[in-house]
């Protein structure tokens, strides 16, 4: 068999071009992710991945001429890897994936999404990310694989690949990267070139100008897919309260978060989760330490609580409306929760309870809790010590900007206790030169938060609550005390109509919150409020509270405490500002998950509408492979020339004979048309003669007459008849059609 | 009969007719078709345009009995089938036949004759055979009546009724010939009749030879189904007050099995139905008054186009469906 060899050599040279095209378009499109990703390691496994995929796709080529081989073989190649270098040791002989993989998977899932949320532009690449990129790039290089070469369609192999391009603009449009645009779009017309037989027509181009133009005009359509815009919860997707909190407080619309009611009628703090790790560029929740035993029926006591101290017991009955935040907001310490219906668990450190399943959408619990007030007394009594083991809560980073420090020593340094410490760095936020402000750090890049953000906050004094509070917990640290900072609502507004005998409030996502605790020894945790206009300050450390000291600072001491203007403590929870200048595209850095989301449903949009175009695309195939191998009759042959002709604009009724079509066709450009002639005498002897025919030049007349119809089609009947058959969107849409 | 002899008699007899009729092809072929389909046809249209010229010229093409009949209101039955008249020699009845027994019978204005006239030719229109005084006679084979009539519209002329209609297998209309077919007509007749110069060019023998290889034609389970839901089409029109009988459905395909061996086909195609619709069909559908008005329900025309718009409308089948 001399004679098919030299076709298959120039196929499978054509298949190796196409293979190494597709390898530099990948390799310039995925280095365009460097704009929302850092590091470049990521780059170079995303690089060998590539590789290993379509070398095997390549490879499988070469061996079997099945086209539908080649993008199964890098599937599993793919699965292979996925399985060896994500989970490792559940692989059955080290290869086959185990249902212990598929839950590895799962958890690595669940871990990157956690990550992406807590992560702010550009990411560092962790291990569930990478696991993410992986997946994601290796299903797009496998199906543009597929369409260049198994359904030689280079062209429709840029629609798997838009996805790439598009990630960076549909992130951020400040971030993408022109070059790399540029370089991409050069690279897939590279692409089309290696992919056809002949010189390119004006249809590669117009179709390569649409990819260019379309991401272009992609992030323009989708501004709005911000999670800020979400309307959805507390935050959002929101596992990281932290990144999300100033989302939140600068909605436009406010939602309702929950409702409680408590048994004294007080309304309290309402905690999610504190931040004890101050050492990294972002601070998230510290590791949660899941301990099964400790259900929050029964809650661990608050660590350092010393007897003497006089604590009231409460009850408060919460139920989330809109809350899809893993955390439950409980008052802080709790002593237990009740009537919780998922999976629940406290962590001791910062006795907070975390559901490792669900979310606290819809709870609706009791939770009974301790009001601890200390007396001025007793806090002075604290003195400086700090016990052992609490070297975490005053860990600071090293390069710590010395603004901060010398701040904190300048303001309290030379009070006596830690509480008059404490007491003289709340009354420095709140002395009359900061100012509440929910977009301020936005507009001025220091929003989020770092050592860096606290330093310009201290400089610009302009900030929310989590700038106050951060400041005021790291300032702490640097004078020596213990703090973490704590997240969760204000009490909240009051409600006209008690509930069930108790008063009732409502807490709404603007209600959103952050504060310090810092830790006294005998006490606990305790809570102070910075924040100017925001929250209540407790009593024991409102210094226009009958007992509370005025404290000295000795080297540098501070203008009367009694000037400042702390907000009344008998007042209700005071809400920011009502003038919220909002919107104003705040959150444009923040929240992956959204875009994630926004590409998800980009890319399903996408393929959708494709879906006819593949279909039509394997039924072409199906029936020109069946006409070639005998085993079709020319009815297949006639079917595809009259959806060809469907496909074009071109109306053929299907109660026209063989004949009748012939003259309809093109206007009559068939009527002396060999092929067609051909066709027409197979399908009526194939139909309505009594013996079988025989057709040999079934498929090669098929082809002829399809290209034909095409050439007489204007361009974009052309256009639409490949990327959005008419023909398959009347099956759909119709149940009268001519196919079947 | 071997496909090149039907093709070479065929040829033969449209040529021959043709030197009389000039530029009717279409016309011509149909009489043909109807004439190797073993059916009746109806040849309607105003005097003066070669009605019975056409029928003669087929008469005579062929080499068999041929006998006329011209239709006056005064035409008795016996005048058709024959009569019974006793011989006084031998002392018994003796039937005489009548015009009717001949092999191809042209009818000249039949619709000039009285109803009990006209329906004198039903029986052996449709059975092939005459009964007079309870004595039934078998007529020749093959046996086709050729029938001319002017339009209803015209004077002195009794409508067929239905009955009568269905049993002819299509009607055709001639029309004006065109200039340059009028003129050659013109030039041709100045001496002589062409017709009285027509020789026979296929014998009896051989016509039936032909009628027999239609029959053979093969008629695919789809273009029956094509043709029953034309048929059945007809019957649900909101137009049309009669729809087509079975014995319609039936004369169509047989029309398109002459009309594809005059093709050189050995099988029919859905393209025969269509171009015999009209011509079959259309002579025995009524359309209901909102679509006739106060005019001829008879008149072709908007029935024609009635039945162009039921042939449009019925997909075609493809492929080898149904039971083989």
């Amino acid at each position: 068999m001399a004679a098919p060899e030299p076709a298959r050599r120039v196929g499978n040279r054509r298949e190796w071009r196409v293979s190494v095209a597709l390898l530099v378009v990948v390799l310039v499109l995925l280095a365009g992710l460097h704009v929302f990703l850092q590091g470049a390691a990521w780059w170079f496994g995303l690089v060998l991945l590539v590789v290993v995929l379509l070398g095997v796709a390549a490879l499988v080529r070469y061996l079997s001429r099945r086209p539908f081989l080649a993008p199964i073989a890098s599937a599993i190649a793919l699965l292979l890897v996925m399985t060896d270098v994500f989970a490792p040791g559940t692989a059955f002989v080290g290869l086959v994936p185990t249902a212990d993989t598929w839950t590895a998977w799962g958890r690595i899932a669940d871990a990157a999404a956690l990550s992406i949320n807590r992560q702010s532009l550009p990411a560092v690449v962790d291990t569930p990310i990478m696991f993410v990129l992986c997946l994601g790039v290796g299903a797009i290089v496998i199906v543009a694989d597929a369409l260049a070469i198994s359904f030689r369609a280079p062209a429709f192999a840029g629609i798997p690949l838009l996805v790439l391009l598009a990630a960076p603009s549909v992130v951020s449009i400040d971030t993408t990267d022109p070059v790399l645009f540029v370089l991409a779009a050069l690279a897939f017309l590279l692409l089309l070139r290696a992919g056809s037989d002949r010189p390119q027509t004006r249809f590669s181009l117009a179709m390569a100008g649409t990819v260019i133009v379309g991401t272009l005009v992609l992030p323009l359509l989708l501004p709005p897919t911000s999670p800020a815009e979400g309307g959805s919860t507390g935050f959002g997707t929101g596992v990281n309260p932290v990144l999300s909190l100033g989302d939140d407080l600068r909605r436009a619309t406010e939602h309702t978060v929950l409702d409680y009611s408590s048994q004294s009628g007080a309304p309290h703090y309402l905690r999610l989760v504190s931040i004890e790790d101050f050492s990294g560029s972002d601070w998230g929740p510290s590791a949660f330490q899941l301990n099964t035993r400790n259900t929050p029926a029964k809650i661990g006591s608050p660590p350092g609580l010393a007897r003497d101290v006089a604590t009231t017991r409460d009850t408060t009955n919460l139920q989330i409306k809109n809350l899809t935040s893993p955390w439950l907001p409980i008052p802080y310490p709790s002593t237990s929760v009740v009537g919780l219906v998922g999976n629940w668990y406290w962590d001791s450190a910062g006795l907070t309870v975390k559901s490792t399943n669900g979310t606290a959408q819809g709870e609706v619990y009791r939770a009974s809790s301790l009001t601890i007030s200390p007396t001025p007394a007793q806090l002075e009594a604290a003195g400086t010590s700090v016990p052992g083991g609490f070297e975490r809560y005053l860990a600071l980073p090293i390069d710590l900007p010395k603004i901060i420090s010398s701040t904190a020593n300048e303001v309290a340094g030379g009070a006596a206790s830690n509480y008059e410490k404490a007491l003289l760095l709340q009354s420095y936020f709140h002395d009359g030169n900061f100012a509440y402000s929910e977009t301020a750090p936005v507009y001025k890049g220091y929003d989020g938060t770092g050592m860096k953000v606290i330093a310009q906050f201290l400089t610009a004094k302009s900030g929310y609550c989590i700038h106050f509070a951060s400041a005021m917990a790291v300032m702490a640290r640097s004078l020596g005390i213990p703090s973490r900072v704590a997240v969760g609502f204000l009490p909240g507004t009051q409600l006209d109509q008690p509930v069930n005998g108790q008063t009732a409030f409502q807490v709404g996502s603007h209600d959103l919150h952050a504060w310090p605790e810092l830790y006294f020894e005998g006490i606990g945790w305790t809570r102070f409020e910075p924040t100017v206009g925001r929250g209540t300050v407790p009593s024991y450390a409102d210094q226009n509270a009958a007992g509370v000291p005025i404290p000295v600072n000795t080297p540098n001491p501070v203008p009367s405490g009694a000037a400042t203007p702390a907000p009344s403590a008998s007042g209700g929870p005071v809400r920011g500002d009502t003038t919220n200048p909002l919107g104003a595209g705040a959150s444009a850095s923040s929240a992956l998950a959204g875009w994630l989301w926004a590409l998800l449903v980009v890319v399903v949009v996408i393929l959708g509408l494709l879906v006819p175009a593949f279909v039509r695309l394997t039924q072409r195939r199906v029936r020109l492979r069946d006409l070639r191998r005998g085993t079709a009759t020319p009815l297949a042959a006639w079917r595809e020339v009259l959806q060809t002709a469907e496909d074009l604009d071109q109306d053929v009724p299907d109660t026209a004979t063989p004949r009748e079509v012939r003259l309809l066709l093109g206007d009559g450009v068939f009527a002396e048309d060999v092929a067609l002639s051909r066709l027409i005498d197979a399908v009526e002897r194939e139909s309505y003669s009594p013996g079988a025919s025989v057709y040999p030049e079934a498929e090669a007349d098929t082809r002829t007459i399809v290209r034909t119809l095409r050439s007489i089609a204007a361009r974009p009947e052309r256009v639409r008849a490949v990327l959005s058959p008419p023909s398959i969107w009347a099956l759909v849409l119709g149940p009268f059609s001519r196919v079947g | 009969m071997a496909a090149d002899d039907f093709y070479r008699h065929s040829s033969e007899i449209l040529r021959s007719i043709e030197t009389v009729i000039d530029g009717k092809r279409d016309a011509v072929q149909m009489a043909l078709t109807v004439l190797l389909a073993e059916g009746h046809l109806l040849i309607e249209d105003v005097p003066g345009v070669g009605k019975t010229m056409l029928a003669r010229a087929l008469a005579k093409s062929v080499d068999c009995t041929v006998s006329r009949i011209q239709f006056t209101p005064d035409l008795l039955p016996s005048d058709i089938t024959g009569v019974s008249i006793y011989n006084q020699a031998e002392h018994e009845f003796e039937f005489k036949p009548g015009p009717i027994f001949a092999n191809i019978v042209i009818g000249d204005e039949i619709n000039r004759a009285s109803p009990k006239t006209q329906s004198a030719l039903l029986e052996s229109m449709e059975e092939g055979q005459v009964t007079v005084d309870a004595v039934t006679s078998v007529l020749a084979s093959p046996f086709t009546v050729i029938a001319t009539q002017n339009p209803v519209e015209m004077e002195g002329t009794y409508p067929l009724p239905e009955a009568q209609r269905d049993r002819f297998m299509a009607r055709i209309s001639m029309g004006y010939p065109d200039d340059a077919a009028e003129l050659a007509m013109l030039r041709r007749r100045e001496t002589a009749s062409p017709l009285d110069e027509l020789q026979p060019v296929v014998s009896t023998v051989q016509l039936i030879g032909m009628i027999e290889s239609v029959r053979n034609v093969f008629v695919s389970w789809a273009v029956e189904q094509y043709a029953v839901s034309i048929s059945q089409a007809t019957r649900r029109d909101r137009d049309l007050r009669l729809g087509a009988s079975p014995r319609a459905t039936l004369q169509l395909v047989r029309a398109a099995k002459a009309r594809a061996a005059l093709d050189g086909r050995e099988f029919v195609l859905p393209d025969d139905i269509d171009a015999l619709a009209v011509p079959v069909l259309g002579h025995r559908l009524i359309p209901t008054n909102r679509i006739s008005g106060n005019g001829n329900p008879f008149a072709s025309g908007a029935v024609s186009d009635i039945i162009s718009r039921i042939v449009a409308a019925t997909p075609v089948p493809l492929g080898t469906v149904g039971p083989v």
